[in-house]
């Protein structure tokens, strides 16, 4: 116990070793691939873009800027904001098995990409996929927003717990429908929606960044209210939050976050779910360091899985099917570790 | 700081608390109210929380409008003990208890020597200094409920609201916390309004008592002088023997 709460009473220490783990990580990951590159030619391509100069090795600088690095910022970056979103929805929802998708997220975000590929492949092509998913997936929060709000208890976590599942239970119909009726190129939509970092550009690392980062900065601002959201309602309440508003605001932040790395990557699922929970036993549950801890542990996590992928496996696997299949049974064992011990009372 | 409530209507969708009660809870003194399950103890509480409004009617806090404080300054000045505390998080004890400083914080400062020393005074009131680096999540029902009481202590207000705060504790921290409070009101000018099943304990450390019955003020004033065997008759249903005991020096109730 002692040995523990030394490591609690400083998460700054641990959120400066994830910081420089994820520096080493990005250079070590654009080094590796199919053409392996020493490390640091991946410093002296960077450098060499940083000050605008020629390249000293043009092959070279076109693999690691042009074709690793986006990949490796977007999966760094979509990492981060599942993770973070991840945090915010256990808050808010005050139940840690919540993570980004339990609203219909990513329901709504596969359903308006189903439909893109839909109609791109019959009557409009040059729909994008992205743009359609990402309005599928805010469609789906207004409609949450507007199932759970109005009554009494305004946005609480049961109603949103509750319109979130009829809601994704209703687009998955709709999903299923589209791949019935898309025929033999339903293989298009499936490989879709498992998810994959392949062929991202800087537009894509650039649209996550800048969405993922406005997301994290109001849910750090809110870091204090939602950790006294977690002492229910009343009381949080009572120690000077606005609930309901609060509550708004960061489901609005979470899901934006959570919209945007859907329809950047397709869907991924338990990141979001998984870090918290590695990261609670780590910095405890104080939300203003969760956060921003659980934003670079994250951003890891997600860029290892990748460069696992793409690097090590003989072929390339989707990432959606690599994050479930580790992330599933590691969630059973966080879950039967933490969990076993405390059902007393 | 007392309470002044005008004229208030308060109703869930279709179901009416109060039609148009007034009452004045002064400053200064233990408050304690009583009444059956259902009677509305609890959203009489969360109207002069802020947490509820009313439809109609003005309740002023300290002489000045609900309305216009805001959460934040409403937060210094009034602390609430709810009734209903779970938290699925493993927050340490003295998390849990620094959140009590919380309204007396920057967004981002971090608590300085006087919070740090509210915080550690409030742990040692309510005996839980020596579990502080323990998670919430592992501890039992009441001590639970002594680290929301320590937390509300924190905050230091010049009003305590307690929801029925002792339900879960045993003898010895209930009477602990009840002198606790009581002695803060006496020596400290605190305004204590506690919701509170137990007649005996209410006769033993409060000055006023509000019975209320199905939204109505059955009876409010003096322990002496509301404390009478019809009144409870009149609000429980319960025949009862109201005698005066030597030994605490106060009015008690046995149930017949």
């Amino acid at each position: 116990m002692p040995a523990a709460t030394g490591i609690k009473s400083a998460p700054a220490r641990v959120a400066m070793v994830l910081g420089l783990l994820l520096g080493g990580v990005i250079i070590l990951s654009a080094a590796m691939g199919v053409v392996c590159l020493p490390f640091v030619q991946v410093l002296a391509v960077i450098w060499e873009k940083l000050w605008g100069q020629g390249p000293a090795d043009a092959l070279a600088s076109a693999i690691i800027w042009d074709v690793r690095l986006p990949r490796i910022f977007t999966a760094a970056i979509v990492g981060a904001g599942l993770s973070v979103s991840g945090v915010v929805f256990q808050g808010i929802l005050k139940n840690p098995l919540a993570d980004p998708y339990t609203l219909g997220i990513s329901a709504g975000a596969a359903f308006g990409a189903c439909v893109a590929f839909f109609f791109n492949m019959s009557c409009f092509p040059g729909l994008s996929v992205g743009l359609c998913a990402f309005a599928g997936a805010v469609m789906t929060l207004a409609v949450v927003l507007y199932l759970s709000g109005g009554t009494a208890g305004g946005y609480s976590s049961g109603n949103l717990i509750l319109s979130g599942i009829i809601v994704a239970a209703i687009l998955s119909a709709g999903i299923s429908f589209l791949k019935y009726a898309a025929d033999e190129r339903v293989s298009v939509i499936i490989f879709w929606l498992m998810g994959s970092f392949a062929a991202k550009t800087w537009t894509d690392a650039g649209l996550s960044l800048a969405f993922v980062s406005i997301g994290a900065v109001v849910c750090l601002y809110f870091g204090r209210d939602l950790n006294l959201m977690a002492l229910g309602d009343r009381a949080a309440a009572s120690l000077g939050v606005d609930v309901k508003k609060t509550r708004l605001i960061l489901l609005t932040a979470a899901s934006l976050m959570a919209a945007v790395c859907v329809s950047v990557s397709g869907i991924i699922g338990f990141v979001g779910l998984l870090v918290p929970h590695m990261m609670r036993p780590v910095v405890g549950a104080d939300n203003q360091w969760l956060m921003p801890v659980s934003l670079l542990a994250g951003a890891v996590l997600l860029l290892c899985a990748d460069t696992f992928t793409r690097a090590v496996l003989p072929s390339e696997l989707p990432i959606g099917v690599l994050t479930a299949l580790i992330g599933g049974p590691f969630f059973c064992y966080v879950f039967k570790r933490q969990f076993s011990g405390k059902q007393k009372l | 700081m007392g309470y002044i409530l005008k004229d208030i209507c308060f109703s869930y969708e279709n179901r009416a608390i109060f039609s148009g009660i007034s009452l004045e809870i002064g400053t200064g003194r233990f408050h304690g109210v009583l009444g059956p399950n259902g009677s509305g103890k609890t959203t009489l509480l969360d109207l002069i929380t802020g947490h509820l409004k009313p439809q109609t009617g003005n309740i002023l806090l300290g002489g000045r409008h609900l309305d216009d404080f805001n959460a934040g300054e409403l937060a210094k000045k009034c602390a609430l003990v709810p009734q209903d505390f779970s938290v699925n998080f493993p927050f340490t004890v003295d998390q849990v208890v620094m959140m009590g400083r919380y309204p007396h914080l920057g967004r981002f400062s971090g608590p300085g020597a006087k919070d740090r020393e509210l915080v550690d005074q409030a742990m040692a009131a309510t005996g839980i200094s020596d579990f502080s680096q323990r998670q919430v999540t592992e501890l039992s029902g009441g001590e639970r409920q002594r680290v929301v009481f320590a937390r509300a202590l924190a905050q230091d207000p010049a009003c305590l609201i307690l929801d029925e705060a002792f339900a879960n504790l045993d003898i010895r921290h209930t009477l602990g916390l009840m002198t606790l409070v009581a002695d803060r009101v006496k020596n400290n000018g605190l305004t204590v309004i506690s919701v509170m099943q137990d007649l005996n304990l209410a006769a033993r450390f409060c000055r006023s008592l509000l019975f209320i019955k199905n939204g109505q003020i059955a009876a409010h004033g003096p322990v002496d002088e509301v404390l009478t065997e019809s009144v409870i008759y009149k609000v429980f249903q319960v025949s009862s023997k109201v005698y005066y005991d030597e030994t605490i020096k106060c009015r008690q109730v046995v149930f017949l």
